[in-house]
């Protein structure tokens, strides 16, 4: 019976965990690239108008 | 925003506030509360699944309110599509895990590792549907467009919640009174604090992941426009090497020029916020321009 | 609006009237799928003698789910019509002309709506037979079974021309449109059966709250879809 309790937690935050992890390297790596192609990291201008 | 201002420090906090909570949850859920009276043991999975469903509730919520933000004239901006998605995705994250923890509870409960019950089939439901939503957002297209797009059908899919609630608690009632919505009377004392430290910190978490998710979809905008930029300043220096000095617009502020490259270089109709495309645009073109002047 | 509708209805019918691809292809497709539920779960008799009326040992499964496997092959066959409706949108620009035509765009959606759900109550009513000549079922309760017919196609056919409009522009439309229809739709497959289900079992009255169900579906999908199909018709 209680195999089912640690099993359920361990499922759900093992999962988050993971999920958390992935978006934590993701970033990092998107945050590097984006560097090296030209900082335009989180910078928002907006559009100037087109000709 | 920079890297260190507020909203981070905030991410920050929120992630913090998450991990230790849920940390103290585990803790008391598994050692510390006393077992329920009639459900024994299986109670200390009531800390973990109800908070999770919930979650799953507040992200699509979310996606439709940033859904509805973007389709309004006045706050159309790409930055909510963007909060839509990211809310969404985690959101099928935490109804997955809704999924696997109502039927784990299940099992010992009632015997089957799925039985159709409202919520249970509700949520089964609500995990495709929104799988799909998710599939619609990687369609490819034009930013605008595709945002368009994801928002009608946030749209779409959310109207049809309440309506597959109902139809399915119709035709089912196997399940408990919803624990989500009606408190449960008889839990009280240390059973409720850890209850409501469950709910707190994974609603914190929630809002951790969606932050960072947010973050990656607006890094992988602004790579995908950077791209762009150096396609479009590819192409103008081939362009520029073909015809005489001066054929082509020179623009006097490195303004780029709408060159007719099948590059959809953004209409009126787009949001302010898709991220800068001039400077890199207009390094790249200089340089083209000013290669071929020198010959 | 309403005149744009039946111009747009009008049109997509004669399209279907020259060119008999529903005739042709989508209501063999349901009756075939009809069969197909038939050899799925029926179990043949060992031995001789008929155990049953159509000859299958569990015909009674099959009898109790006929409701259900109906609608699912209804449900498919929706799909595919909504699929059809939009490909003869993509020859020769024809989504570019739809869009400056200056029809009303609402008015649009309900036409195509509307042509698309006519084919499907033609293909329902000899789907229906064929399910109740297969599946040995005993038809009863008429009225609740043509409500439950009208109002759940409506529903289906609003939301299928929302989606259709919504994925008709990407390369991915065969496999999209499925993926976000079916969830969406899940709640009318459950009403249209259950109405179903009562009205053969003799008991209309349990059938009403699923009808209203099916109703409240269908107003609220054609309801969204008349006010987005303007803004899905641009973007395509």
């Amino acid at each position: 019976m209680s195999g089912y309790i640690e099993a359920g937690y361990a499922v759900v935050l093992g999962s988050l965990a993971l999920y958390g992890s992935s978006l934590l390297l993701r970033e990092r790596s998107a945050r590097r690239r984006a560097e090296d192609a030209g900082g335009a990291e989180d910078r928002w201008e907006p559009p100037r108008q087109e000709q | 925003m920079t890297r260190r201002g507020r909203p981070a420090l905030a991410l920050d906090l929120l992630g913090v506030i998450g991990v230790v909570g849920l940390a103290v949850t585990v803790w008391l859920g598994l050692w510390v509360t006393p077992p329920d009276r009639f459900m024994g043991n299986l109670v200390r999975l009531l800390y973990i699944h109800p908070p999770v469903a919930w979650v799953m509730y507040i992200a699509y919520g979310l996606s439709f309110l940033a859904s509805v933000l973007y389709l309004w004239p006045r706050t159309r901006d790409l930055r909510f599509d963007r909060l839509a998605g990211s809310s969404a995705e985690v959101g099928v994250v935490f109804t997955g895990l809704t999924l696997v923890s109502g039927s784990i509870w299940g099992r010992p409960t009632w015997g089957t590792w799925w039985t159709w019950d409202p919520l249970l089939t509700t949520t089964a439901l609500l995990f495709v549907l929104y799988l799909g939503y998710l599939a619609l957002r990687r369609v490819p297209g034009e930013p605008a467009t595709r945002a368009r797009r994801s928002a009608i059908g946030a749209l779409v899919a959310f109207l049809d919640l309440p309506i597959v609630y109902f139809s399915v608690d119709w035709w089912r009632s196997l399940h408990q009174a919803p624990t989500v919505t009606v408190g449960r009377t008889y839990v009280h004392g240390s059973m409720a604090w850890t209850l409501l430290l469950g709910f707190v910190s994974m609603t914190a978490l929630f809002f951790w992941l969606v932050g960072h998710r947010y973050r990656l979809a607006a890094l992988v905008d602004a790579e995908e426009d950077l791209a762009l930029s150096a396609a479009v300043a590819e192409r103008r220096a081939e362009v520029s090497d073909y015809l005489p000095d001066g054929g082509v617009p020179h623009p006097a502020d490195g303004e780029p020029v709408a060159v007719a490259v099948g590059v959809g270089a953004g209409t009126a109709a787009d949001a302010p916020g898709t991220g800068s495309r001039s400077p890199a645009v207009a390094a790249g073109g200089e340089a083209g321009l000013a290669g071929t002047r020198q010959r | 609006m309403w005149r744009d509708a039946a111009l747009v209805a009008g049109k997509d019918l004669r399209i279907e009237l020259r060119s008999k691809v529903a005739v042709n292809q989508v209501i063999p497709f349901a009756l075939v799928v009809v069969v197909l539920f038939g050899l799925a779960i029926g179990q043949s008799v060992s031995g001789r003698g008929v155990a049953e009326e159509t000859g299958l040992a569990n015909a009674g499964v099959l009898r109790g789910a006929a409701a259900g496997l109906f609608w699912v092959a209804v449900l498919l066959s929706t799909v595919l019509a909504v699929q059809r409706s939009f490909a003869v949108e993509n020859a020769d620009g024809a989504r570019d002309g739809l869009r400056l035509s200056g029809l009303d765009p609402g008015g649009v959606f309900l036409g195509k709506a509307g042509a698309t759900a006519l084919q499907l109550l033609v293909l329902e009513v000899l789907v229906a037979a064929a399910a109740a000549l297969v599946y040995g079922v005993h038809p009863a309760g008429l009225g609740l079974i043509v409500a439950t017919c009208l109002f759940a196609t409506a529903g289906l056919v609003f939301l299928g021309t929302t989606y259709g409009m919504l994925s008709s522009g990407s390369r991915v439309r065969e496999t999209l449109l499925p993926l976000l229809f079916f969830p969406v739709a899940a709640p009318v497959l459950l009403g249209a059966t259950k109405a179903f289900d009562a009205a053969i079992a003799g008991t209309p009255g349990a059938g009403r709250g699923w009808l209203e169900l099916l109703v409240v579906f269908a107003l609220a999908y054609g309801a969204l879809g008349t006010a987005v199909f303007g803004s899905l018709l641009e973007d395509a």
